[in-house]
């Protein structure tokens, strides 16, 4: 019986300290997927997932995006097609003032497992600064985030296809 | 004595270890435990290098999941390696001591996968905001090979619940023997939702391939040791019973012949894991020390009735075959480092042990025998004792009492080896039994350091 607990608390204790030094305090959590200004974060519950192009098709333009404060009256929102890959689908929508782009939403990111959803989270705003840095889906693969940046680029060249910028 | 050393030089060649009266039991184990709680390590440095900094709650029960998963992975290929009868292991703690090892473990092992299912579990509950149940249908249903790895959870408990202490006393060995089974069958089950939901694997295939490299360890142990030794000494040997002999009311011998025995390894001291090839007996194997040096031509156990299995033992036909799993046993006289020897016997424990005795190099008078049993009428192999004693000019001492009297203490074994000290001391016998010999051994001044046991489980 002593050895029982002495092998609880001694698992208990290393368990809290690999923790401990992993956990980082942010000052904020990171909105889901909080890339965009937009407060749209599509689907993507684990298994909802479609076949290559099931999500909108491109060239769905709206004159203005919904409820993005520096959304200008001429602003085209131009959603991507869906790019799926092992770890789920992703999706943007570019939001363009004539050929700039000013804006990108993630639409989708994969969220299916846990690590996937961190991923997500992390690496959506390094993808969306990066669009916007280098005008174009050109874009830098994210370390940790192979098969997401691929699609991310992916769907952001369909989107600006279609756009035909 | 040229064929002995010849055996021994071919036995050397095959396993090659330094000299094991160099270190005690207990350093031993400690080697042993050491290079495990290395690979621990390793398999803890995959989670470590792969998890990135974690934020709340359910990335935090999730990271513990993952930890648990793996660390409890890891310790069930030791489990499965630990009774995988690898000769190293069985000559450096010896079966009875990796009996423990298991048993412990065993527990262990049961209670992180099942901390690692509740903690994954919660964890993506927290991260989908759903119940713990949702989680749980969601998790078996839509993860890959996760249905599987819940059978394989299912299997691990059965066999963890079936395999305590309460349940073993009131369940056939059979009965037992059977569910046991089911811990590889959960191995391999459990295995792929690990590389295909595992983190550490999906993006790591360094990670991936260490982990392939532990699976395929173990399975080459386990065919190699479990199933092609054994196999190819049935073909060279086929052992035969060729006599059964009533030693006490209770205790029978079991001559066995067979082909080439004169190249069969194994040595006083040594047992094998015997299989009687019987319509009822075939499938189950058990530990029995040879009683007799092996002299070319025939082998000897002596087993004492004290289950469903020794009882029905001495039944057995001549002629049966045998099919034997060994030699296993690391009690024999390569322990020996001091000109004196003592030999210490509780009840059969005395198998093993009148085999060295009769064959341990020895000077006349430097040999002496302590023969414990229950009654007078107990004492297996008393008048071969008397002869070799005899030839050999040993001293050999008769102690009857049951188990409860302390009739083995410290003043006994002293007035019967006054310079126990200078004594290597063989000690073999119940578990029970040997504990205490151990401790009333060390108190009347024997060397720990020259202490040589081994337990019987009856």
């Amino acid at each position: 019986m002593r050895r029982a607990i002495v092998a609880t608390l001694g698992t208990i204790a290393g368990l809290v300290a690999l923790l401990n030094y992993k956990t980082t305090a942010l000052p904020q959590r990171v909105n889901a997927l909080g890339a965009g200004t937009t407060p749209t974060t599509t689907g993507a519950l684990p298994g909802d997932t479609g076949g290559n192009n099931s999500g909108g098709g491109p060239g769905t333009t709206a004159p203005s995006g919904p409820g993005s404060p520096t959304t200008q009256a001429n602003d085209r929102v131009v959603k991507g097609n869906q790019f799926d890959n092992q770890f789920g689908p992703v999706q943007v929508e570019v939001t363009l003032r004539g050929n700039k782009i000013v804006d990108v939403n993630a639409l989708q990111m994969p969220t299916d497992h846990q690590q996937s959803l961190f991923i997500s989270e992390q690496a959506a705003p390094m993808l969306r600064q990066e669009t916007l840095t280098v005008q174009s889906a050109q874009i830098d693969v994210i370390g940790g985030a192979t098969y997401t940046s691929e699609s991310y680029a992916q769907s952001l060249q369909s989107a600006l296809d279609a756009a035909k910028r | 004595m040229t064929t002995t050393r010849a055996r021994e030089r071919e036995r050397d060649a095959v396993i090659p270890i330094a000299p094991l009266a160099k270190w005690a039991q207990p350093e031993r184990e400690g080697i042993v435990a050491s290079v495990v709680a290395l690979g621990l390590l390793a398999t803890i440095a995959m989670w470590w290098t792969n998890t990135t900094s974690l934020h709340g709650w359910a990335s935090e029960w999730t990271a513990a999941g993952r930890v648990l998963g793996l660390a409890g992975t890891y310790l069930l290929l030791v489990q499965v390696l630990l009774m995988a009868r690898v000769p190293v292991l069985d000559r450096f703690i010896g079966m009875d001591r990796l009996a423990v090892w298991h048993r412990r473990n065993g527990e262990y092992v049961v209670a992180l996968l099942t901390a690692h299912v509740a903690a994954i579990t919660l964890g993506y509950a927290l991260a989908a905001h759903q119940t713990f149940a949702w989680e749980t249908g969601t998790l078996i249903r839509r993860y890959p090979d996760m249905l599987a790895a819940t059978v394989a959870m299912a299997l691990l408990v059965t066999v963890g619940v079936t395999s305590a202490r309460i349940a073993r006393r009131r369940m056939k060995y059979q009965t037992w023997y059977f569910v046991h089974l089911y811990a590889y069958l959960a191995v391999v089950l459990a295995f792929a939702h690990q590389l295909n939901s595992g983190n550490e694997f999906a993006t790591h295939p360094a990670s991936r391939w260490f982990w392939i490299a532990l699976h395929l360890i173990v399975l080459a142990a386990l065919l190699i040791f479990r199933v092609g030794v054994p196999l190819a000494l049935y073909s060279r040997h086929q052992l035969r019973v060729d006599k059964v002999e009533q030693e006490t009311p209770d205790t029978v011998s079991i001559w066995m012949t067979g082909r080439a025995l004169n190249r069969l390894r194994g040595e006083s001291g040594q047992f094998f894991l015997w299989r009687f090839l019987t319509r009822d007996g075939w499938w189950q194997a058990h530990p029995f020390s040879l009683s007799r040096a092996p002299d070319g031509r025939r082998l000897r156990i002596t087993v004492k009735g004290a289950g469903d299995y020794t009882n029905w033992l001495p039944r057995v036909k001549r002629g049966t075959r045998v099919f034997a799993e060994g030699p296993y046993g690391a009690c024999t006289a390569e322990r020996r480092s001091r000109d004196k020897v003592l030999f210490v016997a509780g009840g059969i424990g005395v198998a093993p042990l009148r085999a060295l005795f009769e064959s341990i190099p020895a000077r006349r008078g430097t040999l002496s025998f302590i023969y414990r049993a229950r009654s007078e009428a107990d004492f297996a192999l008393r008048d071969e004792l008397e002869k070799i004693a005899r030839k050999r000019d040993a001293r050999l001492a008769f102690i009857s009492g049951s188990r409860d009297d302390a009739a083995f203490d410290p003043e006994i074994i002293r007035s019967a080896v006054p310079d126990v000290a200078d004594h290597d001391v063989f000690v073999c016998g119940s578990t029970g039994f040997v504990d205490h010999a151990i401790e009333a051994l060390r108190d009347a001044g024997a060397d720990q350091r020259h202490l040589h046991a081994e337990r019987f489980e009856l």
